[in-house]
């Protein structure tokens, strides 16, 4: 049992909310409570209220304004991040847990870390695969083995997030999806950027914390059918693949790979929003393979898990250094990416 | 019963191609028969200069040529060979393994207009990466049921080496790179109805090879065969000469592979 319970808000009562953080939240339910549900839809907002038991409101400000609220959750479009976490953190909450991408830019991400610093609110981007035990295990491994990937490729097969939500939870008040890209903006650059800051994402800081440091240059990227994107970079000497896509049908694989000259890593994930547990993390060498999980915790329940080690003092919060790195490698390679579709589709 | 078919080694083989050839012969003793010379098959080490050494036993008199592990080749050269009409088989990695022909079928039910094909090794040297980019190329015309074209070097690195090309309406990336692991082919299509799968064991391998197609409906997973593709290729040279086959083998092996004639960049 915890010790105490924390106050939750969500800012957002989106799917995300609504199927990840709910149901994470009530397995956690001696430690966190959910107080306090925000979203611009006032509809919605109160009827996910309502099932949490909690009061509601249909702007963050008020939200964040709630003494109740200890631990806000940052669930809205990438748009609104950067000022809702810097105005958590200036509200003196206990820890803000934001969505990815933690902002849309660099110097945004930079804002944040500078508020988080000041006040000493803590912030975790919700980057579920990196609280894997599996991956967290098999990383200890390869980082052990002194192993260096010359190829890294980071692959997700999923169906539409809907398809998965509605395994974990039954959603209130479903946001349509955007059918075409805003004006003005290329449809070949928006799937690849899409693609990137939206899919990938999950798994970039993994492929980051695999690659070695240095300059990313995109060499190709296409969007493929129904939606996903093919991207190749080099990253200093070594070589990044992503490959996303979402279909109807198919069978969802999940994977970060590296494959180093001594031997190879990879984790296969499970399907996002459903808590079916860790994913499995395999190395092998000439000689053998090593398996790691799964277990029956999933990333989700690992991420409340550490922010509640944060708060109760069991683990300390070091500056946003790495977050927000990851941030900028996100960006560079979805500006490089959607740049060079735009290009080529206009070719 | 019908007779064996002879099988000539060609002088020229290395000693390990000759092993390969004398090991696969072993497993289809009711088909082949080894003689030291004039036979109706001819195998070739596909290291050397192959199609030279194919144009003279075909000169010679050979019904049938099996090429074991074909290195690049000039597209001159392979239009001579071609232009024989005889019957040529490429015992590269991975084409003829059965797993390819019993799961084609489903890569082509896949819907994949606009989509992508992925083909992917692991290969234990930096010296076998351009080889096996085609011999994936090769492998997956076999699974597509069409030619691929436009080949391109997308990244090309000492352990590293990734290639895009398409179909008339599929994005192809063949990726090959170098590792600890057995050479075994990895192929995936998504499409807006289906994906279909497939792993293809290294060319002597007797490990089955595994392919699934699923749907909305299923998961289907081809029946298992453990046949190295070595001996498939040698078994489809029987059936080639029997029953009169055409294989079009060398013609789709000029479309995939780097005209050894011109400059080719190299990883």
């Amino acid at each position: 049992m915890g010790e105490r319970s924390y106050g939750v808000g969500l800012v957002g009562a989106v799917p995300v909310a609504q199927a990840i953080h709910l149901p994470t939240l009530e397995r956690l339910g001696d430690r966190f409570s959910v107080v306090h549900v925000a979203d611009v839809n006032a509809t919605v907002a109160q009827q996910v209220a309502l099932r949490a038991g909690a009061r509601w409101s249909d702007d963050a400000s008020s939200l964040i304004a709630d003494p109740d609220v200890e631990v806000v959750v940052i669930g809205t479009p990438d748009r609104f991040h950067a000022d809702q976490v810097i105005a958590a953190c200036l509200a003196g909450k206990a820890a803000v847990l934001c969505e990815k991408p933690l902002a849309e830019s660099v110097s945004e991400a930079n804002a944040i870390a500078e508020a988080s610093a000041r006040t000493g609110v803590p912030v975790i981007v919700g980057t579920m695969h990196a609280f894997d035990t599996s991956w967290i295990s098999g990383l200890r491994e390869w980082d052990h083995r002194r192993m260096t990937a010359h190829t890294v490729r980071i692959s997700a097969v999923l169906p539409p997030n809907p398809w998965a939500e509605d395994f974990a939870t039954q959603i209130t008040g479903r946001p349509q999806g955007r059918s075409t890209p805003p004006r003005g903006i290329d449809p070949a650059m928006a799937i690849v950027r899409g693609n990137v800051l939206g899919l990938a994402i999950h798994d970039l800081p993994l492929a980051r914390r695999l690659l070695p440091d240095g300059p990313v240059t995109v060499l190709a990227a296409h969007p493929i059918k129904p939606w996903g994107v093919e991207i190749v970079a080099t990253v200093g000497d070594s070589v990044l693949e992503i490959h996303g896509s979402v279909g109807v049908t198919w069978e969802p694989k999940w994977t970060v790979e590296a494959i180093s000259e001594g031997g190879l890593l990879r984790t296969d994930f499970p399907l996002s929003y459903v808590h079916a547990g860790s994913g499995t993390t395999s190395i092998t060498d000439g000689e053998q393979t090593t398996v790691y999980g799964p277990h029956h915790d999933d990333g989700y329940l690992n991420e409340w898990e550490h922010i509640y080690d944060i708060l109760t003092g069991e683990l300390s919060v070091g500056d946003l250094g790495s977050l927000v790195a990851d941030l900028a490698f996100a960006l560079d390679i979805a500006d490089q990416a959607g740049e060079l579709a735009r290009t080529k589709g206009a070719a | 019963m019908t007779e064996p078919l002879t099988l000539t080694i060609d002088s020229a083989a290395t000693p390990p191609a000759q092993n390969i050839a004398r090991a696969t012969a072993a497993t289809l003793p009711q088909s082949f028969r080894l003689v030291s010379g004039g036979g109706d098959v001819v195998m070739i080490d596909g290291r050397g200069a192959w199609t030279e050494r194919s144009l003279a036993a075909i000169a010679s008199g050979a019904k049938a040529i099996l090429v074991v592990d074909p290195s690049g080749a000039s597209h001159e050269n392979l239009t001579e060979v071609l232009d024989t009409e005889v019957p040529v088989i490429l015992d590269t990695p991975w084409r003829h393994n059965g797993v390819v022909s019993r799961i084609s079928p489903y890569f082509q039910k896949v819907d994949a207009h606009g989509g992508m094909l992925e083909a992917r090794v692991t290969v234990p040297s930096s010296s076998l990466l351009r080889e096996s980019i085609t011999a994936l190329a090769f492998t997956a015309q076999a699974l597509l049921g069409a030619p691929i074209i436009g080949l391109e070097d997308v990244a090309a690195r000492p352990d590293h080496l990734t290639v895009f090309g398409s179909t008339h309406d599929i994005l192809i990336r063949l990726s090959a790179v170098t590792g600890p692991i057995p050479a075994n082919a990895w192929f995936r299509l998504a499409g807006s109805n289906a994906m279909v799968t497939v792993t293809v064991p290294s060319s002597e391998s007797g490990a089955s090879g595994v392919g699934t197609f699923t749907d909305a409906d299923a998961k289907i997973t081809v029946p298992f065969a453990f046949e190295s593709a070595h001996r498939s290729a040698l078994a489809l040279i029987a059936r080639v000469l029997h029953q009169r086959l055409v294989p079009t083998d060398i013609a789709d092996f000029r479309r995939v592979c780097p005209d050894g004639s011109r400059a080719v960049s190299s990883s």
